[in-house]
């Protein structure tokens, strides 16, 4: 949602941020959105899903139904998780995490999965007590550690700069394109 | 009858509200809102009109005075006042109105006055009180007791105070009738936590207790699947009332379970079920979805129209919430939720908008679209990456 609200305000346009929702897992996206479609009549929808493990962003849209998209709604998905976004921010991560800028991958959108990566590279950081805060304890069956969101979530506020993001990971770019010329009509 | 519209002056941390209410009412907002100060304002009319040591003064007194009382943000105009218009039913024009107003008497023992009450049939218009009168005017003293609680002064309208003094406020605390020796040490007014629920039991009829608890098992099934014949018994050496009920096992006889081994969610349910089914007036649960399965969180909704409709007399009632779940139910209007926002000029009691009602004409759930923004100002959800 940060990451998401950042995009959004960031885009240059007059757009302001009315109401958040955060559907917890592309499960409940999944099957909202005939929903959202129907509500963006009322309230213009900009809907952030990340690809995962899926192919392409174009067969997840149409597996979803989420294809003839009322004017008002816009549908986006990060490849392959909004993770690869903050990671595009080299240089701001790296300051970030204290973790030596030719360790981060240079294009981020091509990694398996980023959420693992950024945590792989947190947990090798000098900075020990954000690893403790990021990475899960050794042997933990959960992939991230207790304050992820929250520091995560102050990197975007604070430090990621998404113009050097949207540089190196097209579907950000490709986000941004679409923010500036979405006019939203609500009927 | 039920109160289709709540107006409020200077209550604790409500400057200005003005809402319409139906039978339903949830009431959604952040921790120190000020829910439980809302409805403490309908339990404040209650202990004004109960025949039984009611009354202005000790309404006002347990409240720990007029300073506590009066909201903060009260500058020049420090006078509080409650009013409400009471329906017949619902969607139809209101029948009566009542206003009450009072501060403090400004010099001596600094007592508090009824400053207005007022009193209308809106039936045929007629206005039967208009307070202060010519009497009030010529003795100040009189100014100190309202005529709601008066059964001399409220012949013509004690419908309303009946009313007042019947409706019920209820946040049961399964600990309080587990160990009984926590509530030894004696019982607030009204009971709120419902220590002495066995005993209101105890009281009613055969008749009509065998009939409700069938109800209430009927009605708990769900939820409860392995309970069977809930029964009211008393100890046979003590006399004490007791709730049992039979727990299905593999062994035929085995599983007869006192209250005392029902767990917490099945009191609360039991509770808040038999409050339902017990009266006529309004009914305010806190919380109702206090240490039970968020499955069956979200068919409270469900559990609570099911009751009202098997009662006798259909109660108005008031809930306070925390839980999305208990929101996400579709069967709720949005114009039966009343949202609470913080802001410098204290607690605003918001009904929905035209955008939250068409948001969930749209598709959207009453927890979607109004819950989402009853968070508090550090945005909770905020704290989630995408």
């Amino acid at each position: 949602m940060a990451v998401l609200e950042h995009v959004v305000l960031a885009s240059g346009r007059p757009f302001a941020v009315e109401r958040r929702l955060v559907e917890r897992g592309f499960g409940n996206i999944k099957r909202s959105v005939t929903k959202y479609k129907q509500a963006s009549h009322v309230l213009p929808h900009v809907v952030l899903a990340d690809l995962d493990l899926a192919d392409c962003p174009a067969s997840l849209r149409s597996a979803w139904g989420a294809v003839d998209l009322p004017r008002s709604m816009l549908f986006r998905v990060a490849v392959r998780e909004t993770e690869s976004w903050l990671l595009g921010d080299g240089e701001g991560f790296a300051v970030f995490s204290s973790v030596p800028l030719n360790k981060i991958p240079r294009e981020p959108e091509t990694l398996p999965d980023p959420k693992q990566t950024l945590v792989g590279l947190v947990r090798r950081s000098r900075n020990r007590r954000l690893a403790a805060e990021i990475v899960p304890r050794p042997g933990s069956p959960v992939p991230i550690g207790p304050l992820y969101n929250e520091r995560l979530v102050s990197f975007v506020q604070s430090q990621w700069s998404i113009d050097a993001a949207a540089a190196v990971c097209p579907s950000l770019q490709r986000m941004r394109d679409r923010l500036t010329t979405f006019v939203p009509i609500a009927s | 009858m039920f109160i289709s519209r709540l107006k409020l002056k200077n209550w604790r941390n409500f400057k200005q509200v003005d809402v319409p209410l139906r039978e339903r009412v949830f009431v959604i907002g952040p921790n120190a809102s000020g829910k439980s100060n809302l409805l403490d304002v309908l339990r404040f009319l209650r202990d004004v009109a109960k025949p039984k040591g009611g009354g202005l003064q000790r309404a006002v007194e347990a409240r720990g005075g007029l300073t506590k009382l009066r909201c903060l943000l009260a500058r020049r105009d420090t006078e509080v006042m409650v009013e409400v218009e009471l329906s017949e039913r619902i969607d139809e024009p209101a029948i009566w109105r009542y206003r009450l107003a009072f501060k403090s008497e400004g010099k001596g023992a600094q007592r508090v006055i009824v400053s207005q009450e007022v009193v209308e049939d809106l039936r045929d218009g007629g206005l039967l009180l208009d307070r202060p009168d010519d009497d009030d005017r010529s003795d100040q003293e009189r100014r100190t007791e309202t005529s709601l609680e008066q059964v001399n002064a409220n012949k013509d309208f004690r419908e309303i105070a009946q009313f007042f003094s019947s409706l019920t406020y209820l946040h049961l605390v399964p600990q309080l009738l587990k160990h009984v020796e926590l509530g030894a040490a004696g019982q607030l007014e009204g009971d709120p936590f419902g220590q002495s629920f066995l005993e209101r039991i105890a009281k009613t009829t055969d008749r009509t207790r065998s009939a409700r608890l069938r109800k209430i098992e009927s009605a708990l099934q769900a939820c409860v699947p392995n309970m069977r014949n809930l029964k009211f018994e008393r100890d046979q050496v003590t006399g004490t009332p007791h709730l049992e009920a039979l727990y299905e096992h593999w062994r035929p006889d085995a599983g007869w379970q006192r209250e005392d081994q029902f767990s917490d969610g099945t009191l609360r349910l039991l509770g808040i079920m038999w409050s339902l089914l017990e009266g006529d007036s309004l009914l305010l649960l806190e919380e109702p979805e206090l240490s039970l399965n968020e499955a069956i969180v979200r068919e409270i909704p469900a559990l609570l129209w099911e009751i009202q409709r098997k009662a006798k007399y259909r109660r108005q009632v008031f809930i306070t919430t925390h839980s999305k779940a208990l929101l996400e139910h579709k069967s709720i209007d949005p114009r039966e939720v009343l949202r609470l926002e913080l802001s410098v000029e204290g607690t605003k009691v918001l009904p929905p908008s035209q955008e939250d009602i068409d948001l969930v004409a749209a598709g959207y759930s009453v927890a979607e679209a109004m819950a989402s923004k009853a968070v508090p100002a550090v945005r909770l959800e905020q704290l989630s990456l995408i």
